[in-house]
């Protein structure tokens, strides 16, 4: 499903060459999970953003059933992106000014889905958000906006889930549920979900971990 | 492709409503209303002005257009006016003698034809400068209307017979003004006006004979406009289209002179205007950043995400429409009512087909200075989702500001259509930022220092935070004194050129011209101006004579092509002599010092001073000798000096000022000017018939509609500079409310570090203050070196330093800047540290 082959990702500083990946492999089969874990500054975050599609690596390839993200045209991979992946982030990312619905509503809406709001609506129920459709991103506590995050991550049924520390912002108990939906989510969806945290807790939850250090992995993929 | 639209075109709705509920769009709606709203109230003041103007140049003419011609033109031409809808009258112009009580006066004889005049009314009355008949006819057939001079000269009254050619005709009056007098006004020979059905029967016209057809046209402006084009292409060289300039080259240079101003002021409204928008969009696509990563994120092409902010900036662009439109008509009304009426009299209705430019003008503007920003939001990274500091590399390409800046000068060309003035700004403008940047560099390096010596520490921390940022410090400067500039130098349009303009043609100046005094009349004709107490500018003498060759070689074999049609080849100079150099003129050149004069040697070399622009045009040097004819004698002088004349001084002028004695042997007469009240009038009556030969020239009219027209350009200035005010405004808060979103964070920082409110409101007002005193240095010293280029290139008037601008506008500005930032340094100061964390 999806394979790093070989990814370095290299950046100029003040005229010096500074090393954030080096030489990352690995392979994570369908609708599993893989947590990615490390100090701060390893380069989990770049990781992900390469698995994504977000960045380029300097060497290096992804590949996504088969086919290598990076062969295509910066325009092709917005498309990939669109047909394939969701996203949860550590600071929800929510749109300032718009609703909870319209904010799970806006990916459907880049896909000119007609049925936008109806999927809106049974997923933020899902959520356990049916109560708070009209309300700001600013009126939700921190838990409930990362709940609408996932909702919206997910309004899309995409195949691979991209998840940068989705706990990073919470206290312990809100993240547990936080944890818990969304890996109920990813089974009920058959997602693929590839997930950095800090939180070794989490990691275990996950069908596989790597670690990362200084940009190189330094524990191979670890099946639990 | 169509569905794609429409999708792409919901989400910029939806996006657009959010920001525009959440105030950030508003900067930008605000300054979009008022570009629309100056540009199109300055556009219909200035459209409902030009045909006030224009109407005026008509009664100048005679008619909205004219054509001359050595022969009766086509038929084909007079049915083709007809298909434009235009009314045409014409009229035979040609110089004869009028014989009675046994003398005979050499006189122009201007035949009118039926629907003369088409413009304007003629004036008539019983004896010479006595109450005038305002006549919308021409004479009967049988009767003519004649000048004073006539009458005086030939001893005739109203109803007293006088001979032309084989006809007898009946005085009916005394001509005193005619529409289209333009034309006739430095005639050496005065005018009779008479019927054209008459003209036959005096038998003067024969084959040969040398006579001046003028056609006149009147109707639509449209029209008139496309039949002088048609008129262009079918004209010959010997036929002319008449413009005000060769009517009246005082009224033409008036009216040149106020479309300068005015596309100089709308031109410097526009420059405020065009930074505010990059300003507000740079900041708007600044907070747009996060979207457009998400955007990418959820999988949108970078085409896609320009294209969504394309489109909110059309909606912005249609709100700024609607309402600064509105707003334009609004106070084009107002202003019409409360200037231009009380100068205007029938002021034509607005014409709202204008409102065109302003559209094109306004979307151009925003969307040209948004491109900058627009592409910086296309460039965002999708990897910002996850790491929030990035933002988009600055654009590799100038292009892009390269496209902003030629769709400004386009916009700009658009507009005034004088690209001139425009090149003459632009390269202004350029020299003015680079002065600007130099300057701002410089005050920022000798300021900065002084952080360390400062006991204040809200000081030194506020001088510590420019120097932190010394690229926004910078960009705000620039901004601030820009913004200051502009309104200065509209202040100055207004107030000081026009007012030295208007002061040029103040109460006191001549509005009569005597010409043709013979030189025994001098003396009597000084005393009885002194006895009637009337200001005369002296009595000088005057030789006519025609320039025919340079060094002894052929005039035409010499002058340069460009030269060839100067007017001083094309007739007889007015030359004179004088000890001293006249009032209003001075030397550019060599010295005015004439050598002794041996009244006994006549072959001896005369020296002149010759005229600059003359001497330019016809590729003339001190020491270069002019061959002159005066009358039929060859007559030759060198040249010693290059002179200026200031043309707007209303006294006589001459091009060639010989030294005295050189030009004796030859027959001068004598020319002076004066100002004569309306009450005084009737000293002219006194004058002509006392000195049958003199000729009187009057200005009064011409002068009063120049002074109008002034006034109705000092009017619309009034207007832009309303709006110039506001864009300066808008500016101000643009620039400001970028700085606090700086702000937010800094407060917040200090105050977690326990810095009191008082030191933080404090350090951010010292640092306004900074920006104050240094933007108004850089704006003083701009405006003194714009000004120079202006007067001096431009419109060519002495130049001075601004001292009262040196201590108002740094004050001014302090002021507007404490007082525009208050309410946000309170807000910065005083919310909570949480709060402010969370803005940031």
């Amino acid at each position: 499903m999806l394979t790093a082959k070989n990814l370095s990702k290299v950046v100029e500083v003040a005229g010096d060459s500074l090393v954030i990946l080096d030489d990352i492999s690995f392979e994570l089969d369908s609708a599993k999970s893989l947590a990615i874990v490390g100090e701060s500054g390893s380069g989990k975050t770049t990781l992900l953003g390469l698995l994504g599609g977000l960045d380029e690596p300097s060497s290096g390839e992804v590949l996504f059933q088969q086919h290598s993200i990076f062969a295509q045209q910066e325009e092709d991979r917005a498309r990939f992106r669109k047909e394939n992946l969701g996203f949860v982030f550590q600071n929800f990312q929510l749109i300032e000014g718009l609703t909870a619905l319209e904010n799970v509503m806006m990916p459907l809406e880049l896909r000119a889905d007609k049925s936008a709001k109806s999927k809106a609506v049974e997923i933020l129920n899902k959520v356990g958000l049916g109560q708070r459709l009209g309300h700001y991103a600013n009126q939700l506590s921190g838990g409930e906006q990362q709940r609408v995050a996932i909702a919206r991550a997910f309004v899309t049924e995409p195949k691979l889930l991209l998840a940068d520390e989705p706990t990073g912002n919470l206290d312990t108990a809100t993240g547990e549920n936080i944890i818990e939906l969304m890996f109920s989510l990813v089974k009920d969806f058959h997602t693929t979900l590839v997930l950095v945290t800090h939180d070794n807790h989490l990691a275990k939850l996950c069908d596989q971990v790597i670690t990362i250090s200084a940009g190189k992995l330094v524990s191979p993929s670890v099946n639990h | 492709m169509g569905s794609q639209f429409t999708h792409l075109l919901g989400i910029a709705f939806k996006l657009f409503k959010r920001d525009f509920y959440r105030g950030e769009l508003l900067i930008l709606i605000f300054v979009m209303s008022l570009v629309m709203a100056s540009v199109s109230s300055i556009f219909l003041v200035i459209d409902r002005i030009e045909n006030a103007t224009a109407s005026e140049v008509s009664d100048v003419l005679g008619a909205d257009l004219v054509v001359t011609s050595p022969a009766e033109i086509d038929e084909s031409w007079l049915q083709d006016a007809e298909k434009y809808q235009l009314e045409s009258a014409r009229s035979i112009e040609f110089s004869s003698v009028l014989f009675a009580n046994e003398n005979i006066q050499l006189s122009s004889i201007k035949a009118v034809s039926d629907n003369f005049p088409l413009k304007g009314q003629f004036q008539v009355a019983d004896a010479p400068y006595q109450p005038v008949s305002h006549l919308n006819r021409f004479p009967e057939s049988g009767k003519i209307w004649a000048e004073p001079r006539i009458l005086n000269a030939l001893n005739l009254n109203k109803g007293d017979s006088v001979e032309l050619g084989y006809a007898d005709f009946v005085i009916e009056g005394a001509l005193m003004r005619q529409p289209g007098q333009g034309s006739t006004l430095f005639n050496i020979s005065p005018t009779v006006v008479m019927n054209i059905n008459d003209v036959e029967r005096t038998q003067i016209i024969q084959p040969g004979s040398r006579v001046n057809y003028r056609y006149l046209f009147v109707g639509d402006r449209k029209n008139i406009e496309l039949f002088n084009e048609f008129l262009k292409e079918k004209i010959n060289s010997s036929q002319r289209l008449v413009t005000i300039y060769d009517e009246s080259p005082l009224a033409g240079s008036a009216l040149l002179r106020s479309k300068k101003y005015l596309s100089l002021s709308t031109l410097l409204t526009m420059i405020i205007v065009a930074i505010t928008i990059a300003m507000s969009a740079n900041r708007y696509a600044i907070k747009q950043y996060d979207m457009s990563a998400l955007m990418r994120c959820f999988g949108m092409t970078r085409q896609a995400v320009l294209k969504v902010f394309i489109m909110i900036l059309g909606f912005v662009s249609l709100f700024g429409i609607i309402i600064g439109g509105g707003l334009g008509i609004f106070v084009e009304n107002i202003a019409s009512q409360l200037f231009a009426k009380a100068v205007i009299d029938g002021l034509p209705d607005a014409d709202y087909r204008v409102l065109i430019y302003p559209v094109m003008a306004s979307l151009l503007m925003l969307f040209g200075f948004s491109l900058p920003a627009l592409f910086r939001i296309k460039q965002v990274s999708p990897m910002r989702v996850l790491r929030r500091n990035l933002s988009p590399a600055g654009l590799k390409t100038g292009a892009i500001y390269l496209l902003s800046l030629a769709t400004f000068v386009l916009v700009m060309w658009l507009q005034m259509g004088d690209l001139k003035l425009l090149l003459n700004v632009v390269l202004s403008l350029v020299a003015v930022l680079l002065v600007f940047s130099l300057i701002a560099y410089g005050l920022l390096k000798a300021v900065l220092p002084m952080s360390e010596r400062l006991k204040n520490p809200a000081m030194t921390y506020s001088l510590r935070q420019l120097n932190a940022n010394k690229g926004m410090s910078l960009l705000h400067l620039l901004a601030f004194s820009l913004a200051i500039f502009v309104i200065a130098i509209i202040i100055l349009v207004r107030g000081e050129l026009i007012g030295k303009w208007q002061q040029s043609l103040g109460e006191n100046v001549p509005n009569h011209f005597l010409i043709n005094v013979k030189p025994d009349e001098v003396k009597p004709i000084q005393s009885f101006l002194e006895s009637q107490q009337v200001e005369s500018s002296g009595l000088y003498p005057m030789v006519r004579g025609r320039i025919t060759g340079i060094n002894n070689q052929d005039v035409k074999d010499l002058v340069p092509e460009s030269g060839q049609n100067h007017n001083s080849l094309r007739r007889e100079l007015n030359l004179t002599w004088s000890e001293s150099i006249p009032l209003g003129n001075h030397l550019v050149e060599g010295e005015w010092k004439w050598p002794e004069q041996n009244p006994s040697d006549s072959n001896a070399t005369a020296r002149i001073s010759l005229e600059e622009k003359t001497a330019d045009a016809l590729g003339l040097k001190i020491g270069d000798i002019i061959n002159f004819t005066i009358g039929s004698e060859p007559w030759q002088a060198e040249i010693v000096n290059i002179r200026y004349i200031d043309w707007q001084t209303f006294t006589p002028n001459f091009y060639v000022i010989a030294n005295p004695g050189t030009l004796d042997k030859f027959g001068a007469t004598y020319i002076t000017s004066m100002h004569l009240e309306r009450s005084q009038k009737n000293l002219l009556n006194q004058l002509v018939k006392e000195y049958p030969g003199i000729s009187v020239i009057e200005l009064d009219l011409i002068l009063e509609e120049i002074q109008s027209i002034i006034g109705k350009v000092s009017k619309a200035v009034e207007v832009i500079m309303v709006f110039v005010v506001l864009a300066g405004v808008a500016l101000l808060v643009a620039a400001l409310n970028y700085t606090l979103d700086t702000k937010y964070k800094q407060s917040a920082i200090l105050r977690t570090l326990g810095a009191s409110q008082r030191f933080i409101s404090q350090s951010f007002r010292y640092e306004y203050i900074w920006l104050a005193m240094l933007s108004s240095i850089m704006a003083l010293i701009a405006i003194e070196l714009v000004s120079l280029i202006l007067y001096s290139v431009v419109f060519e008037i002495e130049y001075q330093i601004h001292w009262d601008f040196w201590l108002i506008i740094p004050i001014a500005n302090l002021m507007l800047m404490l007082f525009a930032s208050w309410r946000g340094v309170r807000k910065v100061t005083y919310s909570s540290p949480l709060i402010l964390l969370r803005q940031s």
